[in-house]
């Protein structure tokens, strides 16, 4: 029979430090996949996703012992994700605008030469106005188009009004639909 | 949303572009383990907080007390202990008339435990000449309760 721990016992299992990293183990065998599909969906990129996943965990790592539990393991962590990869995103666009003299084909280049991007060319597209986004826009919009994440889960997760969410991801569709009619 | 669904026409389809190497998820796990470094115990974050919940349990039941022993005293007690002295001294006097003395007085002062402000508010020579009657009005003045 499988034993399944629930996430209360493998954070209390965390605090042991003779258990702590067989419980951590746990903890990233269980929500790694879902915290990889989200922030691959924001950073786009997977060696980029990769960094981001590797330091949003070692920021689980460090913090877990102090975790208050005021809300799911699972949205904490998916927080402390959201976070770092709005950090990578606003990183990546101040060093697209200072370097490239195009950003967009800097973005569009890059996507095109990851190897595990099979995007089409209106998806690059797509991905290069999310891309110019405000990085939170970005987030809202990702989450809701590609996640169908409903807005009172968004919410939970980045600790706002369901209102400031609908507003962000009204302005990221429009902002959308007016580069693609532009370029039509 | 008409904009929504222009983007979904536009974009043709929700699929995921996306593809990752082969066991990935298999080899994250060391990867990050190797990252972190056991000396970096995660410290305990715990913000430092003024009141506790059990002190607030204690200081709201001590509140309570005080209060209680307040009000009490305020409004049962003290109207009883005066009532208590008036009538004990109006006794004490009318027993001894014009024979009270200053010994007779503190006596009066030491048996009935209380404190009475003689120098700022009463001469002792005007309560030893004072008529029967008024004696016992000017001690009673001159007792704090």
């Amino acid at each position: 029979m499988k034993e399944t721990t629930n996430d209360a016992e493998l954070i209390s299992q965390f605090r042991d430090p003779n258990l702590r990293e067989q419980a951590f183990r746990k903890i990233l065998a269980r929500y790694q996949e879902k915290l990889y599909w989200h922030v691959r969906r924001l950073v786009v990129n997977h060696d980029d996703t990769d960094d981001v996943l590797q330091n949003t965990m070692i920021k689980i790592w460090r913090g877990l012992t102090g975790f208050r539990e005021s809300s799911e393991l699972y949205t904490w962590m998916y927080r402390i994700a959201s976070n770092e990869a709005i950090t990578f995103l606003k990183a990546r666009q101040k060093e697209r605008n200072f370097i490239a003299d195009d950003p967009e084909d800097a973005l569009i280049g890059r996507m095109k030469s990851d190897p595990y991007f099979d995007g089409d060319e209106v998806f690059l597209k797509l991905q290069s106005v999310i891309s110019e986004l405000p990085p939170k826009q970005q987030l809202v919009f990702r989450m809701k188009y590609f996640d169908e994440m409903p807005y009172e889960e968004m919410a939970l997760a980045l600790k706002t009004s369901v209102g400031a969410l609908k507003a962000s991801y009204h302005h990221a569709v429009r902002k959308i639909q007016v580069a693609f009619t532009s370029t039509d | 949303m008409a904009t929504e669904k222009y983007i979904w026409e536009k974009d043709g389809f929700r699929k995921d572009p996306y593809r990752i190497p082969q066991g990935y998820f298999e080899s994250l796990g060391d990867r990050i383990i190797s990252r972190i470094d056991p000396g970096t115990e995660a410290p305990l974050t715990v913000r430092p907080t003024l009141i506790r919940p059990w002190m607030t349990w204690v200081s709201g039941i001590a509140a309570v007390f005080v209060l209680g022993w307040f009000g009490l005293r305020e409004f049962y007690l003290k109207p009883h202990q005066e009532l208590q002295i008036q009538e004990s001294l109006s006794h004490f006097t009318d027993y001894y008339g014009e024979e009270l003395n200053e010994g007779l007085l503190a006596g009066f002062v030491a048996d009935y435990e209380v404190e009475v402000s003689f120098l700022t508010q009463i001469d002792y020579q005007d309560l030893i000449n004072a008529e029967p009657e008024s004696t016992e009005e000017l001690i009673y003045e001159s007792i704090i309760f």
